[in-house]
């Protein structure tokens, strides 16, 4: 993967892995005073990877919703009193935050077909990683269409009606019409990978994508940064008990 | 009915990822012994992508508008690849929009499989019955599909819940869930049933291949 900073030049065979045990250093982490070193660990990779901040602000938006939901419901809810309540939920607003911004991060840095590439040669059966790539390329094939057509069925006059039984069913002439120019397309592609020779079976494993001394050096910052919040989260978690 | 980062344990979100992968190996197999597996790739994938693409479409539920889930849909035309294309569009959503998240991915697939597994019995099962008309058959599944899911999620979203909350107050929680996916089960029922009418009409293979 090449781009502008470290993390997008890091080979994605060890970023797939390091970003995953962050996260899992991350989410297990139960002392409400880790939530804010949880959210600078995730603001400094996030600042590391140059997010657009507008991108992360959208991302962000619905993840938020649920937490603030949730914490409003620990808050009022919980057995152990309001105080608490809001402690546990402070905690897993800034566990939502810092973990979207993480994934965010790997997403933005790797990008989903580098991802399902590196997870073929990880052994991740090769049916599941050619589904992905085949779906990532025709997602956007297929928004095109789906556009078009509520574009021509809007000029025809076919408004999508306020009443829902009628919307429903314009909406699944929709649907249908699209479904059918899927499977043409779909017959096509069929057609012409059986031509090329395509066996999901008989695919040879990629090979590695070139690990070097800094990519392994950033490894071990991010498996030492894990370590170090388990560890912080195990002390506080037992000077409070 | 996407389950963010960060708002499930990660125990449970082991578990998502355990069930996930041995939804997977069953599907894989049942894929396996398909007469022509490779045939179903592109199918599944372009439909999956389809899906996803479909998904954007709000329905007007007063006094608000509800997105479509559509797992029930998937199950009735994938069959065996439904899990599959279930797994690889949520993992889309995850990497491209942030819709769901990585560590919730087997949790969330999980989820909609189980739906989208449902969904695929109900109809195959009522079309060997008595007679069912076939956009009952579809209503039954698209609305199956969608009220699974959203149990699912639901009551493993307030049981799992950090700290202990008052009983009353979780089960009251777990009941306004539920309701409030009625009216979304009862659009994706509708449409599920207007869309396998459509394909009817249009393109009765697409039917028959998954069934």
């Amino acid at each position: 993967m090449t781009g502008g900073t470290l993390l997008h030049r890091w080979s994605t065979d060890l970023e797939l892995p390091g970003f995953a045990l962050l996260l899992l250093c991350m989410g297990l982490t139960r002392s409400p005073v880790m939530g804010p070193v949880l959210v600078f660990v995730s603001a400094m990779l996030g600042a590391a990877s140059r997010l657009p901040l507008r991108s992360l602000r959208d991302r962000l938006r619905g993840p938020l919703l649920i937490g603030l939901m949730l914490f409003l419901f620990l808050a009022l809810f919980s057995r152990d009193g309001a105080a608490i309540g809001a402690a546990r939920g402070s905690l897993l607003l800034c566990k939502i935050v810092s973990l979207v911004v993480c994934a965010t991060v790997l997403s933005a840095t790797a990008g989903f077909l580098e991802l399902a590439r590196t997870l073929r040669r990880f052994r991740l059966p090769s049916l599941l990683v050619d589904m992905g790539v085949l779906a990532a390329r025709y997602v956007s094939v297929l928004g095109e269409d789906f556009r078009s057509m509520r574009t021509a069925r809007r000029l025809r006059g076919y408004e999508s009606a306020a009443n829902p039984l009628r919307a429903v069913r314009v909406e699944a002439g929709l649907i249908g019409t699209l479904l059918v120019r899927s499977e043409e397309r779909a017959t096509r592609v069929h057609r012409a990978m059986k031509l090329r020779g395509y066996s999901s079976s008989g695919m040879p494993p990629l090979r590695g994508s070139g690990c070097g001394f800094r990519d392994v050096l950033i490894l071990a910052v991010i498996v030492l940064l894990s370590a170090g919040l388990v560890a912080a989260d195990l002390a506080l978690r037992g000077g409070a008990g | 009915m996407h389950v963010p980062d960060g708002v499930l344990p990660m125990e449970v979100c082991a578990g998502g990822y355990a069930a996930a992968g041995a939804l997977t190996w069953a599907s894989l197999r049942r894929i396996a012994r398909l007469k022509n597996p490779e045939e179903g790739i592109p199918r599944a994938s372009i439909l999956a992508a389809a899906f996803f693409v479909a998904s954007w479409v709000h329905v007007p539920v007063p006094p608000s508008s509800v997105h479509l889930v559509l797992n029930g849909l998937l199950g009735v035309l994938l069959g065996s690849y439904a899990f599959p294309a279930i797994l690889v569009g949520l993992a889309m959503q995850a990497v491209m929009f942030s819709h769901g998240g990585l560590t919730t991915l087997g949790f969330n697939a999980t989820a909609m499989g189980l739906g989208a597994i449902a969904a695929s019995l109900v109809f195959g099962a009522a079309r060997t019955g008595a007679g069912m008309p076939s956009r009952l058959r579809a209503f039954l599944a698209g609305a199956v599909g969608v009220l699974l899911s959203a149990g699912l999620v639901s009551v493993t979203l307030i049981a799992t819940i950090p700290g202990y909350l008052d009983a009353s107050a979780e089960r009251v929680a777990v009941g306004a869930m539920m309701l409030a996916h009625i009216p979304v089960a009862l659009v994706e029922g509708a449409l599920t049933a207007g869309v396998v009418a459509f394909l009817l009409k249009v393109r009765p293979g697409i039917l028959r291949a998954a069934h």
